[in-house]
């Protein structure tokens, strides 16, 4: 209860501030008004601030001031409509009842209730009156013109009374009423917001001049001096929190809007639901407030609409009826997070990408292969909208990709997390203020740039040793191995297109997100971190997007202020290369690392071979003088050992190897031990998947072919070709058993791959080419073990192994999923292994594992 | 009145209530990426401001300045700019009648960027257009 009272109150306050400053302008309006009667603008825009006074007192139930603002609304109803036009009377009544509007609003901030003076209810009926009469007087001069002037007396005397009234009621109000309305405008004054801004900068070079000045007088080391800037130091920063505080406001002012919107937006959706708003007192800058408050609101109105369920659906899900929504604020390392977390269905991921399909936002073989966040960030694309049907409530033309734009250009961030049926979290990271951000200055080619930290994850520095260990160069690209993930590198001087530098011992890597795309940083030298005060850059720099504005360092020196998300936006750009393939050979994006595909040749002139990246160990050279041959059979001394080297062309009919002093080996640990291939060099890597072409190269070792970029392009079996290159590489470490495995599995590249890989092991492998196909086997032939993909078009993994373990005959059957999905589903759907794709060494042990287990039951 | 300032023997002037003022040698930060005659941005007591280099600009012929060029700091209906010059000269004064229409055709030197010229009795006086030149 007292919620709700502190909650009118605050409405209440908002009321009466707004009227107060409409009114103020209603003076001055109406005097402009009546030396331009015709301004058609000028009288919307009295007519709106007149209509909202009388809707507003309406709803708090100030029947006076409604019934004033009523009859002057329809006064300016008719000015509005042609019917008369403005004259001294007119404005004269218009304002005479805006000097009434302003006494009752006093009262009303005085006394909390309208006041009850007889002289009120007396002006009401002399304003309706002077309202109709204006009426009367319109009808009639639509009879004729000519009787205008018997109607005038009339009127004339009419006015004359009611002026005259008026008068001696206005002194009466005037005395005691009007007063208060100077009292309360009087603790605060209005200043302009322009004003602040450049206080505000100013601040900032004080604190520039300032830190200049410390350190001068540090080196000179004068006792006097340096007390004396100790004292300017500290009235500085002093000075400039104070400035910063004028633009201060408490997120409340936002968030305080919500009960009422949720009330309204449940009762509208028949949902119950229950607000909670923790930190309202957080304090953000006003320019960011107000910037926040639509994305806000489309957040809020989208957890309602499309988030909580109906009370009858939640209550048989076992969740309390009323849905919990909850709004929190609070300051995180220099950041405002703002939460909005519901408790309701989450975000249905299949319903997204079904929904981004079509709208044509990606393709089919896209959403197949897209990971759990990369869909969920699908509703950020424009032109998407979660919601089947258009409600009232939202989609009302913005998206959430608008929200995000939104929140991007304050420079903040935006990110979801959903469990389906367990609800949604949306965080928003907005800084404190836009003029002073934290920062990270790097160096590159001499000079200095600052990166916002927001979009900062970490910082790495490598050695010598670690770049060659970690750091995989493919073609002209880079990858960083950090953890489990490769992460692809880019140069800050390739990005602003300066002349390559030698390369240095040390590698300074700054790992960033701009939202989707995760990719580090390569600069000269990390410097510190700063608070920065951003400046806007000249007109002539606004086309270059990776560019957010200048700042100035203690020194005097400029900085270049980098926009991470501007920087992929220009790498997008520069990988639209790889884009164009995808599009020409139908993509289907995977994830991680499986996506990269090396691409190289043995010979100049010859054919261009590929090879899924996460089967590579190492790239590395060797001399061709240091190739020994032993038996017919070449090696090399490579960390120690003596490692065999294959040519291509010795397994299939390509054109033989060049001659060269140097050669590209890709080396492939399988087996329990190391093998290389000969190539005479690396093309690129590619990351992409092709729809490969089974029939026109058809020889063992090779998967199928693709054209990519304008080369057809052989996918080379690693497997079969080092089987073919000793028949006993796998057999000698694995004793692999007659075993029968079905495998299940869409892609003939990975079907190709994975049951070439399994039959050098002596498996005896069947392919399906989806789950319905693989069902269909499984009716007809005994097989040991199923192996399946999940993703799958007619049937997927999950269903078929549901259809499995239902089945009497097929009950107890093994099944291991090959696929990069989400492990924790596994467990239910009666998937008994788990092993991501490419990673085939995993794949044998968890057959055999399988296998023993199955013995084990049947024993 | 109009200052006049000289690059690459040519005799520029802009007019006197266009011009804020005159800086000897600013650090001049680069800004990779930007337009060729954008020489980079110089920080004018706490202002960022775009310099540019007056030949290239208009397409003159010249030699690299080893020692650093002045600051022309011009007035715009945006922002201030910084136009780069090699030698300041003094100010004078020119009569009205005096300021000739642009020609069709300068030997060297892109036009668009001129308002008017001026014979002076020794030479050629080129009246800068700081409307379009700051574009």
């Amino acid at each position: 209860m007292t919620d709700m009272i502190e909650l009118d109150d605050e409405i209440l306050q908002d009321f009466l501030a707004e009227s107060k400053e409409n009114i103020e302008q209603l003076d001055e309006k109406f005097v402009e008004l009546e030396q331009d009667p015709t301004n058609k603008e000028l009288l919307s825009s009295i007519f709106r601030i007149m209509h909202t006074l009388k809707g507003t007192s309406g709803f708090f139930g100030f029947t006076t001031l409604q019934a004033i603002s009523h009859a002057a609304e329809d006064i300016l109803a008719k000015l509005r409509d042609g019917v008369v036009s403005a004259d001294q009377q007119i404005i004269d009544m218009l304002l005479k009842a805006t000097d009434y509007i302003k006494a009752i609003v006093a009262s009303i901030e005085k006394e909390k209730k309208e006041p009850e003076d007889k002289v009120y209810r007396d002006f009401i009926k002399v304003v309706r009156e002077f309202a109709d009469n204006l009426g009367k007087e319109s009808e009639k001069n639509h009879e004729g013109q000519d009787r205008n002037e018997n109607n005038i007396p009339k009127d004339k005397a009419e006015n004359t009374k009611s002026a005259h009234n008026k008068d001696t009621q206005k002194q009466d109000f005037r005395k005691e009423e009007k007063a208060p309305v100077v009292h309360l405008t009087d603790t605060h004054i209005k200043v302009d917001i322009g004003l602040l801004d450049k206080l505000m900068n100013l601040a900032g070079e004080l604190v520039l001049s300032r830190n200049r000045l410390v350190q001068i007088a540090n080196s000179l080391n004068d006792p006097e001096i340096i007390s004396a800037t100790q004292r300017l130091s500290l009235v500085t920063t002093e000075l400039q929190e104070e400035i910063m505080k004028t633009r201060m406001q408490p997120i409340g002012t936002v968030f305080n809007k919500f009960p009422r919107i949720v009330r309204d937006l449940s009762r509208v959706a028949n949902k119950k639901v229950k607000l909670t708003i923790e930190g309202a007192d957080t304090e953000l800058d006003r320019s960011i407030i107000e910037a926040i408050k639509d994305p806000l609101t489309h957040i809020v109105r989208n957890s309602i609409d499309h988030g909580i369920e109906p009370p009858e659906e939640r209550v048989k899900m076992g969740k309390p009826a009323v849905g919990h929504l909850l709004l929190r604020a609070y300051h995180e390392g220099g950041q405002v997070i703002i939460e909005i977390k519901d408790d309701g269905r989450g975000i249905d991921i299949e319903k997204v990408k079904e929904k981004a399909l079509q709208k044509g936002l990606i393709s089919e073989a896209e959403a197949n292969n897209l990971s759990d966040r990369e869909a969920i960030n699908l509703i950020f694309k424009p032109g998407f909208s979660t919601a089947e049907k258009v409600t009232n409530i939202s989609g009302r033309g913005v998206g959430m990709d608008v929200v995000k734009t939104n929140i991007e250009k304050l420079g903040g961030s935006i990110d979801i997390q959903t469990e389906k049926g367990r609800g949604t979290t949306l965080t928003m990271k907005i800084p404190l203020t836009l003029a002073i951000i934290p920062a990270l200055i790097v160096s590159c080619h001499g000079q200095r740039y600052a990166i916002p930290q927001v979009n900062l994850k970490e910082l790495v520095i490598l050695n010598k040793e670690e770049i060659v260990k970690d750091v995989q160069v493919i073609g002209d690209s880079k990858f960083y191995r950090l953890r489990n993930e490769v992460i692809p590198l880019f140069y800050l001087e390739d990005i602003l297109e300066l002349p390559e530098q030698n390369t240095k011992d040390k590698m300074s890597i700054i790992i960033l997100n701009s939202g989707l795309l995760e990719f580090g940083l390569v600069v000269d030298k990390i410097l510190d971190s700063e608070e920065i005060v951003v400046k806007p850059l000249g007109k002539h720099f606004q086309g270059i997007p990776v560019y957010a504005g200048a700042t100035l360092m203690g020194d005097g020196g400029i900085a270049l202020i980098l926009d991470v998300v501007g920087i992929s936006s220009v790498l997008d750009i520069k990988k639209g290369e790889t884009e164009s393939i995808k599009h020409e050979a139908k993509d289907i994006t995977s994830k991680g690392d499986e996506q990269f595909f090396l691409i190289f040749q043995i010979s100049e002139q010859g054919e261009h071979f590929a090879i899924p990246l996460a089967l590579v160990a190492r790239l590395d050279k060797i001399k061709s003088k240091d190739i020994e041959s032993v038996a017919g059979r070449e090696v090399v001394q490579y960390r120690g050992y003596s490692m065999p080297l294959i040519r291509l062309d010795q397994f299939m009919p390509v054109s033989p190897l060049a001659d060269k002093e140097e050669y590209n080996i890709i080396v492939f640990n399988t087996g329990g031990r190391d093998v290389a291939f000969l190539a005479s060099h690396i093309v690129d890597s590619i990351h992409a998947y092709f729809e490969l072409d089974e029939e026109l190269y058809e020889f063992d070792g090779v998967l199928g072919s693709a054209i990519i970029r304008g080369h057809t392009t052989l996918f080379v079996d690693v497997f079969k070709i080092i089987e073919m290159y000793n028949p006993d590489w796998f057999k000698r470490y694995f004793s692999a058993k007659l075993c029968e495995i079905l495998l299940a599995e869409d892609s003939v590249f990975y079907r190709n791959l994975i049951s070439s890989y399994l039959s050098s092991f002596g498996y005896s492998v069947t392919t399906a080419k989806n789950g319905q196909d693989a069902w269909n086997k499984l009716q007809q032939y005994d097989f040991d073990l199923l192996l399946t993909d999940i993703v799958m078009p007619e049937m997927d993994g999950f269903e078929l192994s549901f259809k499995v373990r239902q089945d009497e005959r097929l009950k107890y059957m093994p099944i291991i999923a090959i696929s990069s999905e989400d492990i924790k589903k596994s467990s239910d759907s009666g998937i008994d292994e788990f092993v991501p794709k490419l990673k085939l060494e995993r794949l044998t042990g968890a057959i055999e594992k399988a296998l023993q287990k199955r013995l084990k039951k049947a024993a | 009145m109009f200052i006049t300032f000289y690059f690459s023997n040519f005799l520029f002037a802009l007019p006197v209530e266009d011009v804020l003022e005159i800086k000897k040698s600013a650090e001049i930060t680069r800004v990779p990426l930007s337009p060729s005659h954008v020489e980079g941005i110089i920080n004018l007591r706490g202002q960022i401001i775009t310099a540019i280099h007056l030949a290239k600009k208009l397409g003159l012929k010249f030699d690299e300045k080893k020692n650093g060029y002045y600051h022309v700091i011009v007035k715009t209906s945006q922002e201030p700019i910084s136009i780069l010059v090699e030698e300041i000269g003094d100010v004078i004064s020119i009569e009205e009648k005096d300021l000739e229409p642009v020609p069709d055709h300068l030997e060297g030197i892109d036009i668009q960027y001129i308002k008017n010229i001026s014979k002076l009795s020794n030479r050629l006086l080129i009246v800068l257009d700081s409307e379009s030149i700051k574009k």
